[in-house]
């Protein structure tokens, strides 16, 4: 009996301890996952903090915060869910921080010669962009195009995310995409001209704080993003 | 209420879902005779191909026709000599993946029937002289015409279900590709939810109502052959 009931203790108290050490926990959309993962992993080693990164489409994560995702951290594509965040009063007190700046590229990887803006502004074959409904690349693709007034001309294949959008072109099914700088850095591609940031909004990824359990832990992980030397390296990955 | 874009959805999914059913009931009674009657080794192999998408993440078979279709691969290379486009991104693109996705569905239903089906009914057919066809038409489809609606039935409605295998060899182009189910997706991602209810229900709707049909009928007839 009383052995059971020191088991009983002790697995309580190995739960509790559980909890307390519980990483960290972040949402990041899927564009900077790569990015995140290096970040975390120097955070980790710096800090002894551990982390757990879930990657999805910013709306997604958008959805599962809004009803309790356990997140302590969102690090989303774009500026707008943060704010339907903080609007839907699922922040606390935590300010809105905006942590990178997209870039856009036009990527023909086929071609003999790097393209140039004017090969983009001639190209008429099918494009490849993220869907410009809700995928902050695919929105800023919508008003680049429409800026140099090819939108409707335009026929599209649209990507679920700027991922699929890329893996699109990759997989040689489309011969043309607007896809993110930061994928052609991290996958080492030569063939893209990057679009004029004056073409489109600029593609502001944002990051909030959530309601977690691990609001401090939270609070050093903005601190380490922010700092010189890791926004030195974001900068370093295709974003401005 | 629905929109324009919904409605062509919705037209899209029936006409995916009708042509993949038509060809499979062409396909698949074949392959599950050979199935149920074949003595030869590579059987099993055979069988476990066409049962693969059942067990297969979809992601698994949509990733490798996005392989096959690409300009690079025999299949697509041998498409765009053709016809001047690629498959990835276009209805034929996803009839074919439709078919291979549920296959199994139509497949299995009748294969179990072809081996329950009693050695003497096909005696007699031999005794009463008739041919292949003969005894096809007069003896095996009649008696088994549950199976085969059953089996289209199942087909039909696996089809319209199909999600992830579109999304990812689909491109979401409206008309061509932007099945019902796919619409719905990006109504979500849009936060566009009334819209995504409609569409749901919808679906929800229309499959309960198959599948209620369906085993209305088979509980039917299984009284039939109780009382008889």
């Amino acid at each position: 009996m009383n052995q059971c009931r020191s088991m009983i203790v002790f697995l309580f108290i190995s739960l509790f301890s559980i909890q307390s050490f519980a990483a960290l926990n972040i949402a990041v959309a899927s564009n900077f996952k790569v990015s995140a993962q290096n970040i975390a992993k120097k955070f980790t080693h710096e800090s002894g903090i551990e982390i757990n990164i879930s990657s999805a489409s910013t709306t997604t994560l958008y959805q599962q915060i809004l009803r309790g995702a356990p997140f302590d951290l969102f690090l989303a594509a774009d500026k707008k869910h943060i704010e339907l965040l903080v609007e839907k009063d699922k922040v606390g007190s935590q300010k809105e921080f905006a942590y990178a700046t997209g870039r856009l590229v036009f990527w023909k990887p086929n071609s003999d010669v790097v393209p140039t803006q004017q090969d983009f502004m001639q190209y008429n074959d099918r494009l490849a962009i993220a869907n410009p409904k809700f995928a902050p690349y695919g929105i800023a693709a919508k008003q680049a195009l429409e800026f140099i007034k090819k939108w409707q001309s335009q026929t599209y294949v649209k990507g679920n995310n700027i991922n699929q959008t890329y893996q699109f072109v990759d997989s040689k099914n489309v011969q043309a995409g607007l896809v993110s700088y930061a994928s052609m850095i991290q996958k080492k591609r030569t063939h893209f001209v990057i679009i004029p940031q004056d073409w489109h909004q600029p593609i502001q990824q944002s990051g909030i704080i959530l309601r977690g359990k691990n609001t401090q832990q939270a609070i050093l992980f903005r601190q380490f993003l922010l700092s010189k030397e890791i926004q030195n390296y974001i900068k370093s990955q295709g974003y401005n | 209420m629905l929109n324009a874009g919904d409605y062509q959805a919705i037209w899209l999914t029936l006409k995916l879902a009708s042509l993949t059913t038509v060809l499979l009931m062409v396909i698949a009674p074949p392959l599950a005779w050979w199935l149920a009657r074949s003595q030869t080794r590579v059987r099993p192999f055979i069988e476990s191909i066409v049962a693969l998408p059942l067990v297969l993440p979809p992601t698994v078979l949509g990733f490798y026709l996005l392989i096959a279709f690409s300009p690079d691969h025999f299949l697509g290379q041998w498409w765009l000599s053709f016809h001047g486009s690629t498959l990835a991104f276009s209805f034929t693109g996803l009839l074919i993946a439709s078919i291979i996705y549920s296959l199994p569905f139509v497949v299995q239903p009748l294969q179990s029937a072809f081996i329950h089906l009693d050695k003497n009914y096909l005696e007699v057919c031999l005794t009463l002289g008739y041919g292949k066809y003969e005894r096809l038409y007069k003896i095996i489809f009649p008696m088994l015409l549950p199976s085969f609606i059953i089996a289209g039935a199942l087909g039909f409605a696996h089809t319209i279900g199909e999600f992830g295998v579109v999304l990812m060899i689909g491109g979401n182009i409206p008309g061509e590709t932007q099945v019902l189910s796919i619409l719905l997706f990006d109504h979500v991602e849009s936060l566009e939810y009334g819209q995504a209810h409609q569409l749901s229900f919808i679906l929800f709707a229309f499959s309960m109502s198959v599948l209620v049909i369906i085993y209305g009928f088979l509980q039917k007839r299984q009284q039939r052959v109780l009382n008889a």
